[in-house]
């Protein structure tokens, strides 16, 4: 008996062909019954999301199972054999373990660290387990991922540091400010990431958020989704003394807010200090406001640096839990030696 | 209750070599924390506030001997009285600012803990009797309640310092080592106001202590003293701070630089009567 796996990633493979050969969770089960009735296959478990398509299985002789596999996906996706040598990758005893420990501890994925990763195994094998696909070795592999997934996470900080725009806006914001429940956020233009950074915001508990726009109309429908009240574009400026963060993602050929008008409002609000995040291209606010007292301006630019600061220090955590994923591999190899010996 | 001399003379030993435990336990941990400063690895920075709290039980241990050979709080000499002064500030540390809110503020306090203890090493160390003057108990409170405002006006000095740091970052956008290991400015700022506004507190309440056993022994609550008169312009000096917050709505950066004026008051009043004006309160 040989534990195999034979997959496609984002680093393998575009997504034209990734989308062809995933499992949507409605075809799941009967993809999973169906490769258990080919030639050799034991056990098989199916984990498929956005960036990865895996299959892994317990094969009674490693060459007719690795060829059912193959047959398995080119006859159920149809796809030709030659992409699947193309694209696709293979392991077998061991190495299995390695990269699915490396997968759930979220080391293989496109954003270092991501969480999701871990749930979307974890579901991947209660389906697996449903459709009884799976017998004592594969659920013996999975658990041990399980457990080596939460290790990862415990022992090292790989999940820390925002690594998406939005979630560096709120990261430099509460480098700022101690207590958000007391701020309030403007944010100007009702376009997707100005939208999904109030979204950020208002899950960590901002007082409370108001939406600019030039259609009025639609700078009410994302105000009402987060609680807050729309203004006028008109009246973005009085607006200013009252806001603590402005968030400002509009398309204009020219600044939108001048150094003139900020000072003025800085020394409305007695210089209470005021945070704009200006994720314009071409930027929405005269850069030389930062040399304002008490402003603080990032474009994205220098959100774009914050992140990567935090994806290198991902980076070197995820040298830490490669050794413990060494660790690992080496005690369930030893553990489990009579059948993942592989080849 | 008196001990006799032969055995004081042991607790003597046993005092310098506890003083030097507690110097090389804080010196330890302070390179343990410079070290997860630097890596920024959290176990490091643990292991360091372990030998941190055993450095404070031998520095307490120190202190408390000293007052039973004394029968009185040791304060009436320089050396006396920065031993105190640095226990006072670990103290604070040790049960403030260590919460995991304040990142790594805590680990700043360090250098200035260090060096008042190299100070006090250079010092003479002997326990001599304090003048029959100050054997009184309006001393332990009196000292006590100085000593607790100066050290939250140093502690408020360090966060202005690191205010002033974390400001400069994020305005100029170097992103560095403080970015990451700081609290958030409105943090830093608070925790050097609230010092401040405690240690005004207990500035006054020292103030008054010192006039009301002025009055037990010199039969009047004031005299021109340097020290006294320097006590007042600090007193008057916190107030205004204070007042800036409350009423005049100043913001942060300029609490800062108020909070490093005041701590050379702080300096001065502590140590100008010994060095510069030779007054009632001199220590050397």
């Amino acid at each position: 008996m040989v534990l195999q796996l034979l997959g496609i990633n984002h680093k393998t493979a575009p997504v034209q062909i990734r989308e062809k050969v995933s499992f949507s969770d409605n075809i799941l089960s009967e993809a999973l019954l169906a490769l258990k009735t080919y030639d050799s296959i034991e056990e098989n478990l199916i984990l498929s999301t956005c960036n990865r398509t895996e299959i892994y299985a317990v094969v009674k002789e490693a060459s007719k199972g690795l060829r059912s596999l193959k047959i398995f996906i080119s006859d159920f996706h149809k796809i030709l054999q030659d992409e699947i040598h193309r694209y696709f990758y293979f392991f077998s005893g061991i190495e299995v373990a390695r990269h699915l420990f490396r997968v759930i501890s979220s080391l293989d994925s496109q954003i270092l660290g991501e969480t999701q990763i871990f749930g979307q195994v974890k579901q991947a094998y209660f389906k697996a387990k449903e459709c009884k696909t799976i017998g004592k070795n594969l659920i013996c592999l999975f658990e041990e991922a399980i457990k080596v997934g939460k290790r990862v996470r415990k022992e090292t900080n790989i999940g820390e540091g925002a690594v998406s725009i939005s979630s560096v806006a709120v990261e430099l914001t509460k480098k700022i400010f101690e207590d958000l429940k007391e701020k309030n956020a403007l944010i100007i233009g009702a376009g997707k990431v100005g939208e999904i950074t109030v979204k950020n915001f208002y899950s960590r508990g901002i007082n409370s958020v108001f939406v600019a726009n030039r259609t009025y109309e639609k700078a009410e429908t994302i105000a009402s989704k987060f609680g807050g009240k729309a203004i006028k574009f008109e009246h973005i400026f009085e607006a200013l003394s009252e806001m603590d963060i402005v968030i400002s993602s509009v398309s204009s050929p020219h600044f939108i807010l001048s150094k003139d008008q900020i000072e003025l409002i800085m020394e409305k609000r007695k210089f209470k200090p005021l945070f704009f995040i200006d994720l314009g291209v071409p930027r929405n606010i005269d850069p030389k406001i930062n040399e304002i007292r008490n402003v603080y301006l990032y474009d994205i630019d220098d959100l774009n640096l914050v992140r990567d600061k935090n994806i290198k220090k991902r980076k070197i955590e995820a040298k830490k839990a490669d050794k413990i994923l060494e660790e690992c591999v080496l005690r369930y190899a030893k553990k489990n030696n009579c059948w993942c010996q592989g080849k | 209750m008196s001990i006799p001399i032969s055995q004081k003379y042991k607790s003597m030993l046993m005092y310098n070599f506890f003083f030097n435990l507690t110097s090389f336990f804080y010196l330890l941990s302070f390179l343990f924390y410079i070290v997860s400063f630097i890596k920024q690895k959290d176990k490091i920075r643990i292991l360091g506030f372990f030998i941190n709290l055993i450095g404070f039980f031998t520095h307490s241990f120190n202190l408390i001997l000293r007052t039973i050979i004394l029968e009185i709080l040791p304060i009436s000499n320089l050396y006396e009285s920065l031993i105190l002064f640095s226990w006072l500030i670990m103290l604070i540390k040790i049960l403030i600012l260590d919460r995991k809110k304040f990142q790594f503020s805590g680990f700043f306090v360090f250098p200035v803990v260090l060096f008042l203890i190299f100070f006090a090493s250079n010092l003479d160390s002997d326990i001599k009797p304090p003048l029959p003057m100050l054997k009184s108990h309006w001393l332990g409170i009196h000292g006590l309640l100085c000593f607790l405002s100066y050290s939250l006006f140093t502690i408020s000095f360090i966060f202005a310092i690191l205010y002033l740091l974390q400001e400069r970052e994020l305005k100029y956008k170097r992103i560095g080592i403080f970015f990451f290991q700081l609290p958030s400015l409105e943090l830093l700022d608070r925790i050097s106001y609230k010092t401040i506004l405690f240690g005004f507190l207990f500035l006054t309440l020292g103030i008054f202590s010192g006039s009301i056993w002025a009055k037990e022994v010199w039969g009047n609550y004031w005299r021109q003293d340097p020290k006294l008169i320097l006590s007042l312009i600090m007193w008057l000096f916190y107030l205004f701070y204070l007042c800036t917050r409350l009423f005049l709505g100043w913001q942060a950066e300029e609490r800062a630089y108020l909070s490093l004026g005041g701590f050379l008051i702080t300096l001065f009043t502590y140590l100008g009567t010994d060095y510069f004006l030779k007054g009632l309160h001199s220590y050397l």
